[in-house]
């Protein structure tokens, strides 16, 4: 990934490492794939986690025998997770995410009602029951494998009474260079994500959350992708033909997927078993892009478009040869082609890139009507995603055919147990 | 006898806590825990502290069942409804004739029908007949429990316990709790309401009917 692309399940997996993401890369790819691994299972560790049924270990291990189709293992269930739905397991092809803000003057007592709501509608939808009072029950009544995801911004914590409880590291992304941020596209107190393979389920779905938020939160945007290869073996690929993906940790490996998962001593309870979210919304030129020769677009993202190996030779999932020289004598990969920048070295560092893509309107002059919603999940945003971002922004040569146009970050509590609300212990103290 | 369903549980899905509690307070976590150690339990049809009852020999379940809160524009502050699937589990039929509620001085059995054009709705005649084996549903824009002359708006969480008697003198308790739906408030067919607070008056002054 290096780049963006994404690779197809399979692989991802061990190998791996190296890859520092940048950040465009980063952004585009990623997807996905590479990680995908819904397994559940995986991340363990985690206190919380522990706990819960011996049923997810086992998927994970069934899945891990089989690596592409494990991948492809979408969570039946909201409630009875070790971690919330929609990170670890293969993207479906649509998504509806939507980011709100607080009203002024809202309680936690408020908050926690909206929550227990969401947890209860979730658990529905995902599981193909209508929530109750739902006007047009057909539309999410059949198996479109929904998954939802909740995530806290920033400025959830300025409740009342909920202050103390932000990680004192966590706080808004920083501005990078280049973006040109959108307000309604950056941001957020509260996100949630819905994933599934029909687009109408998905809107419906959302549509559902939405109903209970009145007095507690206003919608600033709903941001909608799609995304070509679910449930099927492709690689995904973005909007500039990019394969996406390809250097996501495993997630079906423990080791690996603890550069996902938090499991960090210091964290709430709520967290432990929980990661973190970003989302970066990127217009991309197609009309310039377009018009670039094919073996620049290639050196640009340093690998070859068809098959999204490195143009050092391989495969789509081989590492890049950095070192490697051309026969002038300078780089094959230059010092600031995309997967270059975007390639973490560590594992430990690798970032779990699940974007979507979005084509919104017809004007090519408007690079906001067509892009890559890029999102990634990582334990340590600080760590992880910032440094490689601020690669990508200060050198990466795709930078002249793209811009981010929003930019959040979230919180993403660990899964429900039975009978809790998410980020249900958040409250309790 | 007196049955006692949760329905709040009812869901059969159950994931916690639908209920939760009213926005602030005490009550809240006391109501959640309520609330979710009985969705765990499952199935709609646990037992629920209030009744004497023979819980389970019940002929008659009500699941999924919810309870309309009143949002900011409802025109009718002092009223509020409950809805759910009432199933029939016994060989004979069940007429459901009266209701009455801690949560509301006045409960009626309503369904809702076209008037002039319009849909209203009204008390039923002869109540809710839920035939032996089957199930009626309750839900917006159809038959539904009226809880009327509410002495304050519904507020999300809040849990209603109803109990429901039919035509043999039987009672059947039900629990729900309320929470935001989708739709408006249909215009009430029979004028005056109530009696409630001021606030209650005003608000529903014109609409109902």
């Amino acid at each position: 990934m290096s780049d963006c692309p994404t690779p197809p399940p399979g692989n991802d997996t061990a190998e791996t490492p190296p890859d520092r993401v940048s950040r465009r890369t980063v952004l585009f790819g990623a997807s996905a794939a590479g990680f995908v691994a819904g397994a559940v299972g995986a991340g363990v560790g985690t206190r919380a986690m522990l706990t819960r049924s011996g049923t997810e270990q086992a998927h994970a291990q069934d899945v891990a025998a089989d690596h592409r189709s494990l991948s492809r293992h979408t969570p039946a269930q909201y409630v009875g997770q070790v971690h919330q739905p929609g990170i670890a397991n293969h993207p479906r092809a649509h998504t509806s995410m939507v980011l709100l803000t607080l009203r002024p003057g809202v309680t936690q007592g408020a908050l926690r009602t909206l929550l227990a709501r969401w947890t209860e509608d979730a658990q529905r939808l995902m599981v193909g029951k209508p929530p109750l009072g739902d006007p047009e029950p057909e539309l999410v009544s059949d198996d479109h494998h929904l998954t939802v995801t909740v995530g806290f911004g920033p400025g959830l914590f300025a409740v009342p009474g909920l202050e103390s409880s932000k990680p004192q590291w966590f706080k808004p992304l920083p501005v990078f260079p280049g973006d040109e941020l959108r307000p309604e596209f950056t941001g957020g107190d509260l996100m949630v994500q819905v994933c599934g393979d029909d687009a109408i389920a998905v809107d419906h779905a959302v549509r559902m959350m939405l109903v209970p938020i009145g007095s507690v939160a206003t919608v600033l945007s709903v941001q909608r992708g799609f995304q070509s290869t679910a449930g099927t073996s492709k690689l995904p690929r973005n909007m500039f033909g990019q394969v996406d993906g390809t250097a996501n940790p495993d997630m079906t490996d423990a080791t690996q997927a603890n550069a996902v998962w938090r499991n960090e001593p210091l964290d709430p309870e709520w967290l432990a078993g929980g990661t973190t979210m970003v989302v970066r919304r990127f217009g991309m030129d197609m009309t310039g892009w377009a018009r670039t020769a094919r073996p620049l677009r290639e050196d640009t993202i340093g690998r070859d478009l068809a098959t999204g190996a490195p143009l050092t030779g391989g495969d789509t999932f081989d590492t890049p040869d950095f070192d490697a020289r051309a026969e002038h004598g300078g780089f094959t990969i230059a010092t600031n082609a995309h997967v270059r920048l975007a390639h973490s070295r560590l594992a430990s560092d690798r970032i779990l890139r699940r974007a979507y893509n979005f084509q919104e309107g017809s004007d090519p002059s408007d690079i906001g009507s067509c892009g890559l919603l890029f999102i990634s999940f990582q334990a340590d945003v600080d760590a992880q995603f910032t440094p490689l971002q601020q690669r990508l922004a200060d050198r990466d040569m795709l930078n002249e055919w793209i811009t981010a146009l929003g930019s959040s970050v979230f919180l993403i509590p660990r899964g429900v147990a039975e009978g809790e609300v998410v980020g249900g212990s958040l409250f309790a103290v | 006898m007196k049955t006692v369903l949760s329905l709040v549980a009812a869901a059969a899905m159950t994931v916690s806590l639908t209920a939760c509690g009213g926005s602030e307070s005490s009550e809240t976590s006391a109501s959640e825990t309520t609330t979710s150690a009985s969705a765990s339990a499952s199935a709609s049809t646990s037992a629920t502290a209030t009744s004497d009852a023979s819980a389970g020999a019940s002929a008659l379940t009500l699941e999924d069942a919810w309870v309309w809160a009143y949002k900011a524009d409802d025109p009718n502050p002092d009223m509020s409804a409950m809805f759910g699937e009432l199933t029939n589990t016994s060989d004979k039929d069940i007429t459901l004739v009266s209701g009455t509620s801690d949560s509301a001085p006045k409960v009626e059995l309503h369904e809702v029908v076209t008037k002039d054009g319009k849909q209203v709705m009204q008390q039923k005649e002869g109540g809710f007949v839920v035939p032996a084996g089957k199930s009626i549903t309750l839900q917006p824009g159809g038959d539904h429990i009226m809880l009327m002359d509410l002495a304050a708006p519904m507020t999300v969480g809040t849990e209603v316990l109803l109990t429901l008697t039919d035509a043999d003198g039987t009672e059947h308790m039900f629990t729900g709790t309320a929470r935001e739906g989708t739709m408006e408030q249909e215009p009430y067919h029979e004028h005056g309401t109530s009696s409630a607070t001021k606030d209650a008056m005003e608000g529903a002054g014109d609409h109902d009917h």
